[in-house]
């Protein structure tokens, strides 16, 4: 007969315990199986929606007995529900998803329960891929500032990031009327020979560098400057491949391709992904072990698993083959422990690869389809 | 793919030579076509054995709907249906011809001197209806088959020059990129006529690129639906379902004449929830015996998602096929009409009072076309009323939603009306 189930205070020490733990001395497989299944056992009883959910597909606590038998939500239902284990107004933090949702739909929407929980599973996961060489660094932020976007799952995180690793001079770079290009050009200008770092969404990122080539303006940062991005070019330049991306950022900031590291996150889960290039460039840690380093792909931190499903059949794809990313992150506690997005990926080495978002179907002929029809009629 | 001289030099020649047309009555261009579809009607046909194989081939539609859709677009094309048709729409045959007698003078009808039509991938037919039509009229016609699907249309021509030559040699089947602008320039400044099947992004290209002296037919998006009243579910529920079922399934729902919705009347002694979960058991039978054809991944996640929406939204429910995308069914409270992702996912939403669901559906005017009902006496005559109000350009029985009448005004325009133009003699 299980046990009583933890409490979401007991769950999230223990979580946090396996997540201060997990670089280190990397946990069992088995490890992670328990505390995952006791995760789900928490939400299955806490969170209605998830539960009914749950039951639709006959996954209740008895039945599962692996993580990877635990029904993964799609994102798309943060929209239509709260997917929340305790009472949204007790939520420490909401997030909220970006509005770039056409038509008459709600924004997703994720509570946050314990900001502790979110600062341990986001703060050492940064340290170890974009700052594993140095405690601080100045970091200038090409995003919205807290107060200016106060829901955003990306800018908490990022204002986390300077309080925890940012040197005095570290601020966030937009005001009201969005990015301040030549105030953040004199910034670096003024950086003499101390290493800086552009912590930025890809869009305002892409934007800043078309400001830099309308000046003509090329600046060389110095050694050990790095740069962490994410979020796509929702729009601006959707065709950019990103090896032509990485190629604007050396020759016009001066800063070599393997200390770009992308991240890869969304509101709706609460741990982020990076890249493994600049942790193999600095020679850091034992991935170095074998001879032949492993391609570029996202890590996936060891409080996580991710797999690649069939859009048709929900089933894990072959090795190679591309399908929609499924996330099983430990630090979800106060929502739902297994998401399933609508990006595209593939496994590469250990981790993975993001391919892009699926986006709907074209419409064929004279039929319609449903993304089409909202934008023409809603706008 | 044919090089753009080659294209244009066969349009110059057509468009040159095609008042050789006019030697020819209308009844004898008629007989002509007819004669063509006759052929195409016999199963054992070569040119219609062929193309339903590679059609089914190509698209991965069931053979079977697409045998429907052959047969039925050569049904159309029989001289006497033809002959109902110039009567319907032009009074009579001979106002092709030469002078007719009408109210206030005589009159003469001209066909287009060349008439262009482009393609549509997603069902095969119209393009043939169309360029029929055009010869009909005594218009040579070059037609551009889409990339999805060039099987029909170049068999068409094929057994059309072997039957009918004098016929086949004023219709030319090509294939070219769409808004290539070295072939699209000139031979849209040549023809008077262009009708265009395709999405709202298509027509609008082509409509950028027409010189004001071309007219432009466009078949774009439409939707289509089904009303289903009280007393046909008391009569027959099942077959009503049955029939529903068939309409969701046939060409995988593509198609403008597909139904996204259902809208079953509120009926005590069977909810419109019982409606929906019957529906998914039938639907889940044909998978069994015609199965929905394969699709890409985004067509998959689209599905994958517009489930998992419903799923979470309070006051409806989804059946869904499971470890595979093949059908959907989501009943919905909420009457507002929503288009569905098609490839067999349908909504099924109950309604109370016909008026007020029409009020809602008046926003969509435009986009609506066809619907199916299902309902009796004096609901039928309101309910009519009420959807030629709201812009539906096309009522038919549950059941025939694929199959369209050839007397059916398309989207709510004539036929062969529209392709003439009339010089008038005053008394």
């Amino acid at each position: 007969m299980a046990s009583a189930t933890p409490s979401a205070g007991e769950l999230d020490r223990e979580i946090i315990a396996f997540i201060s733990r997990a670089f280190g001395a990397p946990p069992a497989e088995n490890e992670f199986n328990t505390l995952a299944l006791s995760v789900f056992r928490y939400q299955f009883e806490q969170n209605r929606p998830y539960r009914a959910f749950c039951r639709a597909r006959g996954a209740t606590p008895g039945a599962v007995a692996r993580w990877e038998q635990i029904p993964a939500v799609p994102v798309v239902a943060f929209k239509e529900a709260d997917l929340a284990c305790e009472s949204p107004a007790r939520a420490q933090k909401v997030f909220v998803t970006s509005g770039t949702t056409r038509g008459a739909h709600r924004r997703g929407r994720h509570f946050l329960f314990n900001t502790g929980l979110y600062d341990a599973a986001a703060a050492g996961n940064f340290k170890r891929h974009v700052l594993p060489d140095r405690d601080a660094m100045p970091w200038f932020i090409l995003a919205h500032s807290p107060e200016q976007a106060p829901d955003s799952s990306l800018t908490y995180m990022l204002d986390l990031v300077r309080n925890a690793f940012g040197a005095p001079e570290s601020r966030f770079c937009m005001s009201s009327r969005g990015l301040e290009c030549d105030a953040l050009l004199d910034s670096l200008t003024e950086a003499g020979d101390h290493a800086v770092g552009l912590l930025a969404t890809s869009y305002v990122l892409l934007h800043w560098v078309e400001h830099l080539q309308n000046r003509r303006a090329r600046l060389s940062l110095p050694p050990g400057s790095r740069i962490m991005d994410t979020g796509g070019f929702k729009g601006r330049a959707r065709e950019l491949p990103r090896v032509e991306f990485l190629g604007l950022l050396q020759r016009w900031l001066g800063v070599p391709p393997d200390f770009v590291v992308n991240e890869y996150g969304m509101t709706e889960m609460t741990s982020q992904f990076y890249d493994n290039t600049l942790r193999l460039k600095l020679r850091v840690g034992d991935e170095l072990a074998s001879s032949r380093p492993p391609p570029r792909h996202k890590v996936i931190p060891p409080w996580v698993r991710v797999r690649v499903v069939s859009p048709e059949t929900l089933e894990p794809v072959s090795d190679g083959e591309h399908g929609l990313l499924v996330h099983y992150d430990l630090a979800n506690r106060g929502s739902v422990l297994a998401i399933q997005t609508e990006d595209l990926g593939m496994r590469v080495g250990a981790g993975f690869e993001v391919l892009g978002r699926v986006t709907g179907a074209e419409a064929r002929g004279c039929s319609l389809a449903a993304a089409e029809f909202l934008a023409s009629t809603r706008g | 793919m044919d090089s753009p001289a080659k294209l244009l030099g066969r349009a110059r020649w057509i468009h040159k030579h095609g008042y050789w047309l006019k030697y020819y009555s209308v009844e004898q261009i008629a007989s002509g076509i007819g004669s063509l579809a006759d052929r195409w009607l016999d199963p054992r046909n070569y040119y219609r054995r062929t193309a339903v194989a590679r059609l089914h081939e190509a698209t991965g539609y069931s053979a079977s709907d697409i045998e429907s859709a052959v047969v039925h677009t050569f049904e159309q094309l029989r001289a006497p249906v033809l002959s109902r048709l110039i009567r319907a729409e032009l009074g009579s045959p001979q106002v092709l011809d030469g002078f007719v007698r009408r109210a206030g003078g005589r009159v003469h009808a001209t066909g287009p001197d060349l008439t262009v039509v482009l393609a549509a991938g997603n069902i095969p037919g119209p393009a043939v209806l169309s360029a029929s039509h055009a010869l009909l009229v005594k218009s040579p016609v070059f037609v551009k088959t889409s990339s999805e699907e060039a099987v029909l249309l170049p068999l068409f021509v094929k057994s059309m020059k072997q039957h009918v030559l004098w016929l086949g040699r004023m219709l030319h089947v090509g294939h070219w990129a769409g808004g290539d602008e070295a072939i699209e320039r000139e031979l849209f400044a040549m023809a008077d006529l262009v009708v265009a099947y395709g999405s709202d992004a298509t027509i609008e290209s082509v409509r950028r690129h027409l010189p004001a002296k071309t007219r432009l037919f466009a078949y774009g998006h439409r939707l289509s639906f089904v009303v289903i009243g009280s007393e046909a579910l008391y009569r027959d529920a099942p077959s009503v379902i049955r029939a529903a079922a068939m309409e969701v399934t046939a060409f995988d729902q593509q198609g403008c004449l597909s139904p996204h919705v259902l809208y079953v009347a509120q009926t005590r002694g069977y909810p419109a929830e019982r409606f929906a979960e019957t529906l998914a058991a039938e639907l889940a039978k044909i998978e069994a015996m015609s199965p929905r054809r394969a699709l890409s991944l985004e067509e998959h996640a689209a599905i994958q998602q517009i489930r998992a929406r419903y799923e979470f939204k309070p006051g409806c429910r989804v059946w869904a096929s499971s470890g595979s995308t093949a059908w959907t069914v989501i009943f919905d409270r909420d009457p507002t009409f929503t288009p569905s992702c098609l490839n067999r996912v349908v909504f099924v939403k109950p309604f109370r009072n016909f008026w007020r669901l029409t009020r809602r559906l008046r926003e969509f005017g435009p986009r609506l076309q066809t619907v199916a009902l299902a309902l009796e006496g004096n609901s039928f005559t309101e309910a009519v009323q009420l959807l030629a109000d709201c812009g539906v350009n096309r009522v038919c029985r549950l059941g025939e939603m694929q199959r369209p009448s050839a007397l059916w005004p398309h989207d709510g325009r004539p036929n062969l009306g529209d392709f003439v133009r009339f010089t008038f003699i005053e008394d």
